[in-house]
Parts: C-alpha cells; structure tokens; sequence
C-alpha cells in the first residue's frame, strides 16, 4: 500500500436496518467526505443479498459524483482508472448478521479471560461459555457447551510466555474430545493466543481435527497486555464466518479491497486516537438495531464493549429481558396499560426499522434507550481507568455518538438531550455525530494510509453538534435558581437566571462563537468550580446548559413527568410542548382510577365502533382526540412563555 | 431513491419461499437445484443434537480403559431404549452401564463412553409446489412457486399443511371444546379477531391444524409457543383486525388448502411467518416489483396509530417530514380517505401486488 498512494475510498459500512456509503478523495491536498449515501440494508426478504443495497447507494453515488463504481462483470472497480471511474481501496464493513458464536477458554477469570474478552471487544461475538479453572463447570458441562452450543470459534488464551502449562492442557483435553465427536465439517476453528511454548502442542493436538490460528499471546507476563494480534486474527474470523452465511455477504466480501471487516473494529481506535491527541476523556456510544458499542477513554486507556444483545430493533425484545419492563416505567410519562410494553416490543421486533409515529411509543424507546445505554455504561465503567465505580462520571471532554436511536430525532439539540440523559457526563463536553459512517472504515483506513485516518477524524465530516454544559448539584437558591449567566455575542450581553432543572439550549450556529459567564448558585458546580467564563464554538446543535443535574433522576411521578419531559423536548427543539392527555395520569392498578380509565376507553371503543360502522374492516385507536388540559399544566405553560421573553430574544438573534 | 420494505399480500404472485431447518439443527439439503418439488416432497433432514453424558466406564465395570471397547453390548450410533444394558460382560446379570436414558453411544474415549439423549431428527417438507432456485448449504432451499400469500409477523414456530377455514359467524371463542361433529378438525382456522387463549385451548381440544389471526397480546407468546398447532400472527401484537388486501385473499382462498408456515422471528434468521396457497398455473404471473417509492404508490402504514392501513403517497418530500410526536424524519404524505398523514419511510411497505 504505502508504495502506491491510495487517493479515492470507497466504504460501505452494512448494519441490520441501514447501509451506508461513504466517499472519500482528496481534495486540495487532503483528504474529504466527497459523497455519501445512505438506504435499506438488503439482508431479509426477498433480496437477501447486501451487493443489492449497495448497487442502489453507489448508483446515487453515481448521480451525485458522476462517478462509475461497477465494470461489467458487476464488480466494483479497483484501482481507480483514468477516467476516474472505480475507487483506489473499497473498505467493506458489517455489523450486520449473525455474531460469531464463541467459546472463550482461559486459566484465570481475571487475568487471560479478562484479556481475550477485550481482545474480542471490535469483533461481534455472542459467548457460547467461558471455560476456565474457576467456572464450576463440569467436564460434561464443557462438553455439551461444545457439542450442543454449536460455536462458530473456540477462543483459547491463558498462560504467561513459558508459565504453567499443564492447567490449560487438561480443559483442551475435553476441548479436543468435543471436536473429536462431532463431524469434521461441524468442528469450529481454534483462535490460539495463549503461552508461547504451548503453539507447538495446540497445532499437533488439533489441526488434525480442525483449522487452527496461532496469533501471539495477549497476556504475555502478568503486567502486559497485547491483543492487536489476537485482534485482527479475529477479525479475518468474522471475515470467514460471514463468507459461510452464504450468497448474502459473499459477494461484497469478495469485491472490497480488505474482506468484511467487523464496524466495531474502529470504534476503539477512534476512541483511543481522540484521547491521546487531545488528552481528553472520551465516550463513544452507537447505538444501532442489533448491538450496541461503548467506548471510554479515560486518563489514557481505552475501554471498548460490544453488547451484541442489547438493540432497539432486532434486539429489542433482549434488551427488555435484560432491563425488565419496572426499569423503564421511572421514564414514561404514563402509566403502562396491561401487555403494552412487550406488545410494543414485538411489533418492533417484526419490524426493526421503524419509527414510532405517537408520543407514547415514542416515549417508550427513548426510555429503552437511557436506561439500556445507563447500565452498560454502569458495568462498562468498572473497567474505566481511574474511574469510581458508582456516583458521577468525571469529567468528559468529548463524546461521538452514532447509530439511529442517538442521532435519529432529527434534531441535534434533541440528540443532545437523549444523550445527556443516558450516559450523564459531568464538564464541558464537545459532541460530535457520525451520521453517515465515517468511523466504520477507520481501522482499515489507518493501516492503508494513516494520513487519511488523521485528516478525516480531524476534519469536518464529523458532525459537530456543538458543547453541552453539564452542571452537577441538585439545590439553587431559594427562588430555584441553578446559576447566573451573562451570555455575549458580537452585538448584545444578555443576563439569564438558569432554573434548577432547566434545559436550556441555545442555537449557535457553525462558524460563530459567544463568550458565557457562568455563575453556579447552591450547590451548583460547573466542571467543579462555582464559576467559569468559556468563550464557545457553535454547531448544528449550539450549545446546551444542562441544570437537571448529576445524577439526573427522572421527575418521580407520572403526572411529574407528563409535564416535565415534553418541557425538556420543547426546550431542546424550541418548539411548544407536546400536550399529553390526562387520561395517561391514570395508573390502571389504583382501583378508581382504573375504573375512569376503563370508561375512557369504553368512550373510545364506542368511538370506534362507530367508526367501524363505515368500514367493518378497520379499528384503529384516534389518540389525538380532544385533549383535556388541567389547570397546573396550563400554569406551567403560561409561566414557561414569561420565562422565556429574554432567551427567547437571544434565540433569535443567534438564529 | 429509496426501495420500500415488502412484506407482500397478494393473491397471485411468484415467490421464493426459502424453507428452512431451524439454525441449531444440523442438517442435510436432499433436493437439487432447479428440480421440481412437491408439498410433501422432504427437501432436506436434520438432526437437533441433544445433552451428552460422559459415563466411567472403567470404574462402573472395574475393568482397564482399554478393555471398554470391547465390552459394549450395543452398537454405537443406534439408539437404545432406557435401561439397557449397554456395556459389560453380560447383558442380564453382573457389573453392567445401563443406558441412562434413551439415546445412543457416541464414542468411547479412554475407558468413558459418551453418551447422547436421542437428538430430534426433523423432516423438512417442500410446502410448495415449486422449482428449487437456491440450495442453502446445511439449511434448506428456496423454491419459486406461485399463489396466494399473506406474509405475517410471528409464528409459534410450526409448520402446518391444511385447508382453510373461517371461524364460525359467533366466534371461535364460541364453539365448545368437546363439540363433535364440527368440520374443523384439521384445518386452518382463520379468526377474524384478536388470538386469547380461549381460541388455542379450543382449536387445540377441536384437534385443528392451525390458527391464522390478525393479532394477539404478547402476554400470550408462551402459551402460544406451547401450543401443539401451528400459530401464526398477521397484522401485528396488541388488538388489530385483517388488512383488507388479507381479508379479500383469505375470502378468495377459504376451503383451498394451505401451507402455514409459523416462523418464529429470530434476530439474525430473516425468514417470515406466512400463508401460501400454492396454486400451479400456467399463465404468466409476476414477481413482486422492486420499484422505488414514487407518488402515486400504493402502500401500508406498519406503525400506531395507523398500523394496517393502506393508502396512497400523495408527496414525497427532500426535506424532513414532522410526526405528530416531534420526530423529524425523511418520510412521505399519504392519503387515507380525508387523512393526509405524515409517514416515515422507515413505516411503509408494499404488498407487493
């Protein structure tokens, strides 16, 4: 690569529900995002082919460039000809299918398990079982792991560089019966990343029976760590086990220049690259249908999971097993009704892609989505450097989302506010949204030409939503105020009281900067000073002041909520708030007011019967009839429009 | 341009139908590409494998490692009963390994015999008349047939080949489960309203063949995917009726017999829950069209609250479109009757007709 400059890139980066193409070239000497596309990824029914999805999204390509990508075999053409037609390097990568099935074995949980595990973390794995000295299993448990598991990959660690052997020996013994008695075209590859001086028995033991990958150890001594060897290893894996999931993945396989390569892979490079340049704690999160990836980067190190089971479309009905339908409720501005829940998960389930198109199932994912992304990165942070385990995150100076539930609101102050309140960073944080897939290819741009890894992440392609600033404390002043701001654009100063709980976004735009004083009241702290003046850059977003605090616990009853989290949207989209009925107030299980709810909904099975009357065929649920407003909402509403005089004339001016 | 999901209900359309062994199977494919498969015909067999025991063979009859082999009373790979005597030195009498369940001897490793529970051996049918147009390694076909089908959204995971039949005009719900002389047993019995288990229980008492409804409340999937009848859901969970495209097929085709194939969605399987009524014919019918969204199409609204709606883009927007709940999304307005509504892209599809 490094002898033939690679110019033009061409990625296309195949999630569940979406895929997305990406263009880039050099452009004045640098490399640029010069096209993108995105569309329905073509995995189900009836295409079940990914190349066909692609086709559609080169073919805009073509229409926006004038570009051609196909000869006439139907393949993508590499390298780029003269008449520019082609792609120097085409980068493919999926997160998309089936994960590789995998059982882990290693001597220590702690130690060798505790490194192939992170070895795994740019690869979509689902753990069949991990073996170790300490795993309470049985031979016989071990053995059915294997035989009945049905694994893709058998993933070996363990022992230092010439340290003990003879542990690790006696579990790939009942390893090597497993393979034995199954046939040989069932027996899963051996991915062998342990003690050095045990390679020459793993390949006389087992490569008799199956494939066999020696990659170096990742736990060469107690103290270092090294899984960039194991890391591609598993890489070229998940290449080969999507290339055994048939026509569908094989042909994009075969046309790009690097095979299918995972989209996690990126993730932690991206991350690990933004920490060490800037000096910064980092959070990545992409959120997608099928699996979810976090990274934290703190005081240097960098941390990457992948939850393969953890979603909002095809792992949707996972990640309500996991969290449990009581987790959600603390987040809904109503009050669930029967089988309401799991019957929105399963719709969505059948249909991963779509949108919800009511308030109440909207309310429904986003709550999904702050307390899944809340406990990953609960358990995630354990594993932080320098981290406290429990209470609030230290500061975090820049966050990347990606994936449709964190950048699919379609507006970026409302991004924001979804982020702020599932991965609840404290400081000044930058947020940047890779809405068309630039991080995907990454990994595989930095091994062909660093220099393009560089000048993309650093350049404007990167959506740059703009900062959010995160105040901590939870008492104002006795008239509820979180902190004076005294906020300067180039033509006027205005004077703010920002309000204990308020979200207060303000829409700067690209290009433009204003200098805010911050003055915390209470026990109101700002990045942990009582005061700070930040001279800000704008974005698509602006810049937010968040005073709901740290943690941000969400308002404790349902009447609570049905007023405050429509404030919070309203505030973030500037727009007025969405005016929820009041039957929602009413809980189902108290035994009177379930008896209003019953007839509310007895008015409305009337109403449909009527309805029904037309057209016998048809029942559907009319949620926008009349709604019936109480007075304390319509007070809140109308102090709301007083409070917003000032800000409402800086909004103005800074749109 | 952007290409709809289809998800296709339409009485007469080609098709490929990809039949499958579930994935934890391991399987065989036993028909050809491009041969010409019936209903019945088994297009592939597969074994579902079961919990291994790992029996000490040396210590149950005292005897060396090496000397196990030997002493087998049963061939391995042939199942055996419970109970039988499956190693020693004699059947009836003396230090014996009893088989501990039925199942069958796998191995014998170092004086252990490995022992298998019967693994679940799965015929798979063909459902369709049809040509094999793909062979999926270890899994099964795709078959191109032609017919009538309605593509649902969750299946309890069986499959059924029967008539179709509608409920009786009072209900399923109404019919006695000890009635005798009803004409349902063993067909597929189209309710017109919600599943409850009310309906299961009867179907089940009533010995029919399956159970095709418009929705169920996902409070009733395990007693669903207990049920011992094929289940399938088509318009979605929750309390919907048939779209209409669905009712006029299932009017058209009562009393045709019907493959139900009650998929179960997994996460990473695509395959669909859906009715064929496979009808062989000479004429020229075609495949569902890929064609771009455009003004003018008609499609269906998959999300509340205008879930199973049919109706007609009337604009397709370049900019984002707002939802009623302040999403802003790329999307289309359709028309219903005097309802002009806002539609993410992400919620239509096509019946394909």
């Amino acid at each position: 690569m490094a002898s033939n400059r690679v110019s033009s890139i061409l990625a296309a980066d195949f999630g569940s529900v979406r895929t997305r193409v990406v263009l880039f070239d050099v452009v004045d000497g640098e490399y640029r995002l010069v096209a993108h596309a995105t569309g329905r990824t073509t995995l189900g029914f009836p295409d079940n082919d990914l190349n066909k999805g692609l086709r559609r999204q080169l073919q805009e390509l073509t229409r926006v460039t004038g570009r051609e990508f196909y000869n006439q075999n139907g393949h993508v053409v590499t390298p780029e000809d003269r008449q520019r037609n082609g792609v120097d390097y085409f980068i493919t990568t999926a997160s998309a299918g089936r994960p590789i099935r995998t059982i882990i074995i290693g001597l220590l949980p702690e130690v060798s398990v505790a490194s192939a595990l992170r070895a795994t973390s740019g690869t979509y794995i689902e753990r069949v079982a991990e073996f170790h000295l300490r795993d309470g299993y049985t031979e016989e448990d071990r053995l059915n792991a294997i035989v009945t598991g049905r694994p893709d990959l058998i993933f070996v660690a363990g022992g230092t560089n010439n340290g003990a052997q003879e542990a690790l020996k006696d579990i790939l013994e009942i390893v090597e019966l497993g393979l034995k008695i199954q046939d040989k075209e069932l027996r899963p590859p051996i991915l062998y990343a342990g003690n050095k001086a045990l390679q020459e028995h793993i390949n006389e033991r087992f490569s008799g029976l199956t494939d066999v990958i020696l990659s170096e150890n990742i736990r060469p001594s107690m103290t270092i760590e090294s899984t960039d060897a194991a890391q591609i290893a598993l890489g070229k894996a998940f290449d080969e086990h999507r290339e055994t999931q048939g026509v569908a993945f094989s042909t994009v396989g075969e046309m790009s220049s690097t095979g299918l390569l995972p989209t996690a892979e990126s993730y932690r490079l991206v991350g690990d690259y933004f920490s060490k340049t800037r000096q910064a704690n980092v959070i990545l999160a992409d959120m997608g249908s099928t699996s979810t990836i976090l990274v934290g980067s703190f005081n240097g190190d960098t941390n990457a999971s992948i939850r393969t089971n953890v979603g909002l479309g095809q792992s949707i009905l996972e990640t309500l097993n996991t969290l449990g339908e009581d987790a959600l409720r603390p987040w809904l501005p109503f009050y669930p009704i029967g089988s309401e829940i799991r019957n929105y998960v399963m719709n969505k389930l059948a249909r991963p892609a779509s949108i919800p198109m009511n308030a109440r199932e909207m309310f429904l994912e986003q709550a999904m989505m702050r307390v899944a992304l809340r406990q990953i990165v609960q358990e995630d942070r354990q594993a932080w450097k320098d981290v406290s385990p429990e209470g609030l995150l230290p500061h975090v100076d820049l966050i990347v989302v990606g994936g449709g539930a964190l950048t699919g609101t379609g507006t970026p102050a409302y991004d924001m506010m979804l982020l702020a309140d599932s991965l609840q960073p404290t400081g000044i944080t930058e947020i940047k949204a890779d809405r068309h897939g630039i991080i995907a290819p990454m990994s595989a741009i930095a091994r062909a030409e660093p220099e393009a890894m560089v000048q993309l992440i650093e350049g404007d392609d990167l959506e740059h939503l703009g900062t959010l600033i995160n105040l901590t404390g939870t008492r104002g002043t006795s008239d509820g105020v979180a902190a004076k701001l005294v906020i300067t654009t180039e033509d006027e100063t205005v004077n703010y009281d920002l309000k204990v709980g308020e979200y207060l976004s303000l829409p700067l735009p690209h290009n433009f900067s204003i200098k805010i004083k911050i003055s915390c009241r209470g026990n109101y702290r700002i990045a942990g000073r009582s005061s700070r003046t930040l001279t800000l850059k704008g974005g698509t977003a602006g810049i937010v002041i968040d005073a709901r605090g740290r943690p941000l616990l969400p308002p404790a009853t349902v009447g609570e909520r049905m007023t405050v989290i429509p404030q919070w949207i309203a505030s973030a989209t500037d727009t007025a708030p969405i005016v929820l009925p009041v039957e929602w107030n009413l809980n189902p299980e108290d035994e009177l007011e379930a008896e209003e709810l019953s007839s509310t909904q007895e008015m409305q099975t009337l109403f449909d019967t009527i309805e029904d009357e037309d057209d016998p065929l048809f029942a559907y649920e009319e949620e926008d009839e009349e709604l019936v407003q109480n007075d304390e909402l319509l007070d809140d509403l109308f102090a709301e429009e007083e409070d917003d005089d000032d800000i409402g004339g800086l909004r103005d001016l800074l749109n | 341009m952007y290409y709809p999901e289809q998800r296709p209900i339409s009485e007469m359309i080609r098709i490929q139908r990809r039949t499958l062994l579930p994935e934890y199977a391991i399987g065989t494919v036993e028909a050809e590409l491009g041969s010409i498969v019936d209903v019945r015909d088994t297009v592939a067999r597969g074994l579902v494998p079961a919990r291994h025991v790992i029996i000490d063979a040396t210590h149950e009859l005292g005897v060396r490692a090496d000397e196990v082999e030997d002493l087998l009373l049963v061939n391995t790979r042939r199942i055996v009963s419970a109970n039988t005597a499956i190693a020693g030195k004699d059947a009836e009498r003396g230090r014996r390994v009893l088989a501990p369940f039925q199942g069958l001897i796998v191995t014998v490793d170092n004086g252990r015999i490995i022992f298998q529970a019967s693994p679940q051996m799965i015929d798979l049918k063909a459902g369709v008349r049809g040509q094999v147009v793909q062979v999926i390694a270890g899994r099964g076909v795709a078959i191109e047939a032609t017919g009538g089908v309605i593509q649902g959204v969750w299946g309890n995971d069986k499959t059924v080949i029967a008539p179709l039949n509608f409920e009786p005009l009072s209900g399923l719900d109404e019919m006695e489960e000890d009635d005798i002389g009803t004409s349902y047993r063993g067909t597929i019995v189209i309710t017109k309203s919600q599943l409850n288990q009310r309906k299961i229980r009867i179907a089940e008492a009533q010995q029919m063949a399956g159970i095709l409804a418009p929705s169920m409340d996902a409070s009733l999937e395990k007693i669903a995917l207990n049920s011992r009848i094929a289940i399938m859901i088509a318009t979605g969970f929750g309390d919907n009726r048939f779209t209409r495209d669905a009712m006029q097929i299932l009017e058209a085709y009562e009393g045709y017999s019907g493959v139900l194939d009650a998929a179960y969605p997994t996460r990473f399987d695509n395959r669909r829950a859906e009715l064929m009524i496979n009808q062989f014919t000479r004429d020229e019918v075609p495949s569902a069209p890929l064609t771009p969204l455009r003004v003018g199409m008609m499609v269906r609204i998959t999300r509340l609250p205008w879930a199973g709606r049919v109706g007609e883009i009337v604009e397709v927007p370049r900019e984002r479109i707002t939802l009623e709940n302040g999403l802003r999304v790329h999307g289309v307005w359709i028309e219903i009757g005097v309802d002009r509504i806002a539609v993410p892209l992400a919620n239509i599809e096509v019946a394909g007709t």
